[in-house]
């Protein structure tokens, strides 16, 4: 009895085993024979000359070749369907987007990185961009076949864009409680350090663009204004360079025209006793920035400040003191105006011995900024493009004082307080 | 008749091989286990068929012993006898409806899966 049941088993067992390799190895052979073909060089014929009627026909027949069981699984699909098709001219020949959606015999098919899972079972698009070229009567063949962000890089368009340096933006500078800010290619100012923010009429434009059509987001300390009593940026327009000018918190804001030249380089504005002095470049000749000033007292005429021999290129920093003394400076060199541009003169000012000393060189060799306290002027004094002396993480600048105006001493170093950059 | 049901094994037993075997691919190396398990289950449906002809094949007429026992007449040996004939040869007519029926779900279901 035992012999009788134990026979059929074993037998049973054996032959269902060995059906069961050479089933894989049959599968796994005709899986191997497999190879989807190439869509750059793959051919339809076709009678129309419409791109869309073309690759339409070369869709059905291409997918076709994915279905059955001959087709391993990260391949096989049971449908496939154009959603939508889009003829794209950007380029001199047109090409075809095909936007379609695949329906997958199992999950495998996500293995293929060509397709994008939809979220549901076993759907999934997938995108293409084809150029189709004639290779005979009614005979067309995919002559490239790119994804649409490589189409996207080739236009022209992009291209452009591209070539453009990219705007740097900065976070906003919340220790100011009055302050400019810049966001979303718009020019604000602020009196209550952020809480509410007051647009300056088309100042992105006017005060941010410079003359290779970028935008300079980062304004010049010296360049602008932001009091109660008064606040000013230099606009730079066709018409001219202007003033635009808020004495009301930036509830209204006025322009006034300085001058019919002016373009944008370095930037100052000052305002002392009621009084409006500008410097902005006027004049270019072999890498050189030339520098003019003005000044008014109503904001409606403007005189230009002859500073006679003083030589005005490449101005970095320029400030007017509450005395009606006027210093610019071109990096380390600084000169002191006085009765507005009738005398001039060179200021000597000393290194700072302690940070040369422990240094061994002087790192602070370009004046950033002027500002007045309690009657006493500060003079900041950076590290110019190239500064790498860093404290506690930051950027060192000397802080410079004087009771006189014109002997300067060294008070400490201080932390460079640009604004973040933007993430 | 044994032959036949040989032959229907041996089928049985690559149809089942196969399913059993994709179902472990998609399974395995694939990560779809739904449909993997849908598969192997299909294979293992199609494997009753299988079973059932090796069955058919070894054990042939088991239910039917008693079928030709007649006396020197040639009449049945008594009513019990043809009574167990009858009741056998139904059992192995449903046993063979249900294993053909497994098995044909066992391959039509990997195609329709809803």
């Amino acid at each position: 009895m035992k012999n009788r049941v134990g026979k059929p088993i074993l037998a049973g067992t054996v032959i269902f085993l060995a059906a069961l390799f050479l089933a894989a190895v049959f599968r796994e052979f005709v899986w191997s024979l497999f190879s989807p073909a190439a869509i750059v060089g793959d051919t339809v014929v076709c009678a129309s000359d419409d791109l869309e009627t073309i690759s339409r026909k070369w869709f059905d027949e291409y997918f076709s070749d994915l279905k059955g069981w001959t087709v391993p699984y990260n391949y096989r699909i049971e449908k496939a369907e154009i959603a939508s098709a889009e003829i794209l001219t950007d380029l001199e020949e047109p090409y075809i987007q095909l936007d379609y959606q695949v329906y997958g015999a199992s999950d495998a098919v996500m293995h293929n990185s060509e397709l994008m899972w939809t979220g549901e079972r076993r759907a999934y698009t997938g995108q293409m961009v084809l150029r189709w070229e004639q290779t005979g009567r009614n005979t067309w063949r995919i002559a490239e076949k790119l994804r649409p962000v490589q189409y996207q890089i080739m236009t022209p368009q992009y291209q452009e864009e591209a070539s453009m340096p990219q705007t740097q933006h900065f976070k906003f500078q919340s220790d100011k409680e009055m302050t400019y800010y810049v966001q979303d290619e718009t020019l604000y100012v602020t009196y209550d350090a952020g809480e509410t923010f007051s647009e300056v009429p088309q100042g992105y434009e006017k005060v941010c663009k410079e003359t290779n059509n970028t935008y300079d987001e980062l304004l010049g300390e010296n360049s602008y204004i932001v009091t109660e009593e008064f606040t000013g940026f230099i606009g730079y327009t066709d018409q001219g360079t202007e003033l635009i000018y808020s004495e009301d918190q930036g509830k209204t804001w006025q322009e006034s025209l300085i001058t019919e030249s002016g373009y944008k380089a370095n930037t100052f504005l000052s305002r002392q006793n009621g009084v409006c002095y500008v410097t902005f470049a006027v004049d270019r000749a072999l890498g050189n920035d030339y520098y003019g000033s003005w000044w008014s007292e109503d904001l409606n005429t403007w005189t230009y400040i002859t500073a006679g021999d003083m030589p005005l290129s490449n101005l970095t920093c320029v400030y007017w003191a509450s005395d009606e003394t006027g210093y610019y400076a071109k990096g380390e060199i600084l000169y002191r105006i006085t009765n507005r541009g009738e005398t001039f003169e060179e200021i000597v000012w000393p290194e700072a011995v302690e940070v040369t000393e422990s240094l061994g060189f002087n790192p602070f060799d370009s004046i950033d900024r002027f500002y007045e306290e309690d009657g006493v002027l500060y003079m900041v004094v950076g590290q110019g493009d190239d500064g790498d002396y860093v404290k506690d993480g930051k950027l060192s600048e000397a802080l410079y004082q004087s009771a006189d105006g014109m002997n300067f001493t060294f008070v400490r170093e201080i932390a460079d307080d640009t604004p973040e950059e933007a993430g | 008749m044994k032959k036949g049901w040989m032959i229907t094994g041996i089928i049985s037993a690559l149809i089942s091989g196969m399913l059993m075997y994709e179902g472990a691919v998609l399974f395995l190396r694939y990560a779809d286990r739904k449909m993997g398990l849908l598969i192997a289950v299909s294979g293992a449906a199609v494997a009753v068929l299988f079973v059932f002809c090796v069955f058919e094949s070894f054990c042939k007429g088991s239910w039917n012993k008693n079928m030709w026992k007649t006396d020197g007449d040639g009449a049945w040996s008594s009513d019990e006898d043809l009574e167990s004939v009858i009741k056998g040869t139904q059992m192995e007519f449903l046993l063979t409806c249900v294993s053909f029926g497994c098995a044909g779900a066992g391959v039509c279901v990997p195609e329709h899966d809803p």
